[in-house]
């Protein structure tokens, strides 16, 4: 208790710009910085949502905003600050995935300065960039970027760990220094839900889908374990230098979120919107490019990409028809979506691609429309899109 | 600039490790060769226990190869069992050397060991000779390997960072991503047994420039012709960062002691060291260079092997996917060129460790960190242009081999973490810790494909070899002498009956010309003695055999004692469209004699590596003269002077 709550500078923090530290945590979060990199975006729960959303904020932007497509959790107002970092991305000629994954890497890297910083004061140098290295690599950032794709988050808590070390700056101007106790009793707290998780029998689920962690508590968790990280830094350093210890404890962050689910991706570039998302944002259809005419006897191809959001339980059918007036149907093909790769083995965020044919029957009228959709085959009960509709129209004379 | 003096004690951040701490126990641990006159040979006992550790830590890397079975379906296992499958063959068949390989390119044979350095797959021929199988004898030089790698790591570095420390880092080397992907997944034997003599030469480098001895000298050559005769491809990429390596060490030695004349002569005794590795591997690689010319070098460097195709994006470097497959244009490789996050964060501890040391070695660390950005800098796109215009860059093949040389630059920097982190006092258990992190961070890897073999991949024998090269076109190599690479041939036909080739000769030709008469006499692996008798001038006996420098005829007189004419190979006709040796025999009856044998690179290259064993006989018997000298105190075997 002395030691927790003693002045600052017994306690080891310090005070003003140090390269080496600060040097360290940028090489220490180069893997990530590079793993936003790739060509592409990664294979997240919420697929191009974020893709689709920045697109239409785009089109008007604005400082509060509903997004149009769902993230779950479903929150009903954001502050759109990744957009706009990737908007600024974009107007320098950057591409709008290039600009959401540069407001991802930039999330991360302020959230782990924010921490260093925020720590810093309290702890020293290298145990506050032991926190924030492994914050940086905790569960709950490595699902949140590269399993669910949610950036908004990230900039969350980036802003907190801001918050924080302003917070620690400001304290140090007036010589207060904040209940180190107190953060450290938030911290073990922290410690426990964030790392223990990972313990938990098929604990790999808490990386991936369905990320049984809600999101603002393990997000929250892992910020607030950064000081325990820290203390232990400090407490250790008669074993071995704190920076030694810092990078074996970012180590062993690493080995327990990267190296155990690591980040998949696909080149994939989706269209600005989607052509549709079936049921409850099970599945997309990213796009639909038909080739052909609806001529007599003539074949209609339909080149479809699908993404799930979910793990699908169904096997699901895919039926396309040219409908003529009154619906009645002038040709269709109906077989399971994706082939022989049925909806039950797609990976969550995984990009899949599905051709159609559809011949047309020898009297076609010439008002005529073709629909796709999604049913169950052993209810034959159809699976709705977002809007309601049992179907998606691609076409239509 | 630099702080050559002795380690100081200077605090680290927040008093964590008090100077007396740093400074002087951290000395204390760390034996200091610019200080205590060591050398190649003159080491530190060694530390049983240390030793015990890295042995013991190899085992989990190694398990996988104790599985039963073999795994097929790695890149380059198909051919590591049928390298060590011809090689013994020819070794049967009383070829020691088997430049040519006889029944590869089915059945038209290819100078594979004339141009593709042999010792990797000599090691897995003694294992088979000594009763394992073929798949087994793969499997144990992969074990092999991996275990001489780490001690060598560990060999080197505990004369520059201590025990524990190169404990450490030879665990970091031993379980680098692309050290288990050069196993597991390429199954490139040769480039894993390089990994062996990588350390080893860069102690040699080391004990030679601090203490230019004869013994020294002896070490490196012995290390450098080992990596040589291993790996051709390695020696030439590792080769610039040895000389680099020297350098620094030499102008260490000159600002710490004020000597040029030491820095000199260190840098010379290297040079001979190196000289003297080239000479004792020379008659490997200098035919192998001169005479690489002669074969299709499209089928080494063209088409899929274009480097163009092969470049690391930079997010694979610290992607921890793994996966089975070969390297594909584009950033979806099934396959992983990861450096790997554990062994990198534990390297930029390494490299903190480097701003903070005032002592020579840091000057050798920062060497190490520059080699392992310039070397991961080259298996990137961005350094398209150095492929393009600096010689010999291209020569690696593949861009991402230069993670070969991180994996060795990133493994000492994880120990300079260690050496510079971790006070005598608990060295122990940080340097378990940090092996155990190291392993645990490979251990999602540790494992490879064993498979069945499919018909065209085994069992190991000749049909199976036959139905590998038709169904892959994989040791199907060719000469510049042929137009076109076979998709088949009569000899693979036999051989994949399961019978042996009697003869070489094209009978089909024979057939052909009413004015010829062969009969085959004897044949051999490299050559073949046949009687023939042409009616009429002019004539030629074909041999399904590709035309290659080497291939020599002697015709006798019908008795075969009398030499009456010898045709070298570039006297020797050729038959399109393989490029088949062809022999224009003059009329009468006679016997021919074909054979491959050395050509003066070949001769010359075995001159120079008996003058070179002389040197070295020489250098040892220099270095036992030397010791009796000395006298039992100074013999080299003391104990080295610690500070």
């Amino acid at each position: 208790m002395a030691i927790l709550s003693a002045k600052k500078a017994s306690r080891g923090g310090e005070a003003g710009f140090r390269p080496l530290p600060f040097l360290a945590l940028l090489l220490g979060l180069l893997p990530i910085v590079a793993l936003w990199t790739y060509p592409g975006w990664p294979r997240v729960a919420t697929g191009y949502t974020p893709y689709f959303n920045f697109h239409r904020w785009m089109a008007a932007p604005s400082l509060l905003w509903t997004p149009p497509y769902a993230v779950k959790p479903p929150i009903p107002v954001h502050i759109p600050l990744s957009n706009a970092v990737a908007g600024i991305y974009v107007g320098l000629g950057g591409s709008p995935l290039g600009g959401l994954r540069f407001s991802a890497t930039l999330a991360i890297i302020l959230a782990a300065l924010g921490v260093f910083l925020w720590l810093r004061e309290t702890w020293g140098h290298w145990p506050a960039m032991a926190a924030a290295l492994v914050w940086a690599y905790s569960p709950a950032t490595i699902a949140l970027a590269f399993h669910l794709g949610h950036l908004g988050e990230l900039w969350l808590w980036a802003g907190v760990a801001w918050m924080l070390a302003l917070y620690a700056m400001g304290a140090r101007t007036r010589r207060a220094v904040p209940a180190g106790n107190t953060w450290l009793a938030l911290s073990a707290v922290g410690v426990i839900v964030t790392w223990g998780a990972l313990l938990w029998p098929g604990w790999d689920g808490w990386l991936g889908y369905p990320w049984r962690g809600y999101t603002l508590v393990w997000g929250g968790a892992a910020l607030a374990s950064a000081p325990a990280v820290a203390w232990t830094v400090r407490l250790a350093r008669r074993w071995a230098a704190a920076w030694l210890i810092a990078f074996i404890l970012a180590a062993i962050a690493a080995r327990l979120t990267l190296v155990a689910a690591p980040p998949t991706y696909s080149q994939y570039v989706p269209p600005p919107a989607p052509v549709a998302v079936f049921g409850d944002d099970a599945l997309v259809l990213l796009d639909a490019q038909v080739e052909g005419v609806p001529a007599p006897g003539h074949i209609i191809t339909i080149t479809t990409t699908w993404q799930a959001l979910q793990p699908q339980a169904i096997d699901w059918t895919t039926f396309t028809q040219v409908l003529g007036p009154n619906d009645r149907i002038w040709g269709q093909q109906d077989k399971p979506t994706g082939g022989d790769y049925p909806t039950s083995r797609w990976q969550v965020g995984e990009v899949v691609i599905d051709t159609y044919e559809i011949t047309v029957d020898a009297a076609v009228p010439s008002s005529l429309r073709l629909i796709m959709g999604l049913y169950n085959r052993s209810t034959l009960q159809r699976l709705p899109t977002q809007t309601g509709s049992d179907h998606v129209e691609l076409w239509s004379r | 600039m630099w702080n050559f003096g002795r380690a100081e004690g200077k605090s680290l951040p927040g008093g964590i490790l008090p100077a007396r701490v740093r400074g002087e126990e951290q000395a204390a641990n760390v034996w200091q060769p610019w200080r205590s006159g060591a050398s190649f040979v003159n080491t530190p006992p060694a530390s049983w226990m240390w030793l015990a550790l890295v042995i013991v830590a190899c085992v989990p890397a190694v398990l996988p190869f104790v599985k039963p079975g073999y795994f097929w379906n790695a890149n380059d296992a198909r051919h590591d069992a049928y390298f060590i499958f011809e090689y013994t063959r020819a070794l049967r068949d009383g070829n020691l050397y088997p430049r040519w390989l006889p029944d590869m390119t089915f059945g038209y044979g290819y100078p594979l060991f004339n141009i593709y350095a042999p010792l990797a797959v000599q090691v897995g021929v003694l294992l088979h000779l000594l009763g394992l199988g073929v798949t087994q004898a793969v499997e144990t030089v992969f074990a092999l390997s991996l275990i001489l790698s780490a001690l060598a790591m560990y060999a080197f570095l505990r004369h520059v960072l201590g025990e524990g420390a190169a404990s450490v880092a030879a665990v970091a080397y031993a379980y680098a991503p692309y050290h288990l992907f050069d196993m597991y997944q390429r199954a490139a034997m040769a480039e894993s047994f390089a990994f062996v003599w990588m350390p080893l030469v860069l102690w040699g480098v080391r004990a030679s420039v601090q203490r230019p001895f004869p013994r020294s000298i002896a070490g490196l050559g012995l290390a450098y012709a080992g990596l040589m005769l291993t790996s051709n491809l390695v020696a030439v990429t590792f080769t610039p960062l040895v000389a680099g390596y020297g350098l620094v060490l030499a102008l260490i030695e000159w600002r710490e002691r004020s000597d040029l004349g030491r820095g000199v002569r260190g840098i010379l005794a290297a040079a001979l060291g190196g000289g003297l590795g080239l000479a004792l591997s020379a008659w490997f690689w200098l035919p192998a260079l001169l005479e690489f010319k002669y074969v299709n070098q499209s089928q080494w460097y063209g088409g899929y092997y274009d480097f163009r195709q092969h470049f690391v994006y930079f997010f694979q470097l610290f992607s921890p996917h793994w996966g089975f497959g070969i390297s594909i244009p584009g950033p979806d490789d099934v396959i992983s060129f990861q450096i790997g996050i554990v062994p990198y964060l534990l390297a930029v501890a390494g490299l903190i460790a480097l701003f903070k040391a005032r002592t020579p070695t840091r000057v050798e660390g920062a060497y190490f960190a520059l080699v392992a950005v310039f070397a991961t800098f080259l298996t990137t796109g961005a350094s398209l242009w150095l492929w393009d215009h600096v010689p010999g860059v291209a020569f690696a093949q593949f861009p991402w081999r230069y993670l070969m040389l991180t994996t060795v630059a990133v493994s000492v920097l994880v120990g300079w973490g260690i050496h510079r982190g971790a006070p005598r006092s608990t060295l122990l258990p940080v340097s378990l810790i940090a092996a155990a992190v190291l392993i645990w961070g490979s251990s999602p890897y540790l494992y490879v494909e064993v498979v069945e073999p499919l018909p065209e991949q085994g069992p190991v024998g000749l049909p199976a070899l036959m139905r590998f090269q038709a169904s892959e076109d994989e040791m199907t190599g060719v000469t510049i002498f042929a137009k076109e690479i076979p998709r088949w041939s009569g000899l693979a036909e036999i051989m994949a009956r399961g019978q042996d080739v009697r003869t070489r000769v094209e009978f089909g030709h024979v057939e052909r010309d009413p004015a010829l008469e062969v009969r085959s006499l004897e044949y051999h692996s490299s050559w073949e003695r046949v009687w023939f008798r042409a009616k009429a001038p002019g004539r030629r006996i074909v041999f399904n055999v590709q035309m290659y420098p080497g291939w020599t005829a002697y015709i006798y007189d019908a008795t075969g004692t009398q030499l009456q004419q010898v045709l070298r190979w570039d006297e020797l006709d050729v038959t399109d469209p393989y490029g088949l040796v062809t022999v224009p025999v003059p009329e009468g009856e006679h016997i021919l004699i074909l054979r491959f044998e050395d050509t003066p690179p070949r001769k010359v290259g075995k001159g120079i590596s008996v003058l070179g064993i002389l040197t070295l006989l020489g250098l040892l018997g220099w270095e036992v003269r030397s010791a009796t000298a000395r006298g039992p105190a100074n013999s080299g075997n003391e104990t080295p002077h610690l500070p």
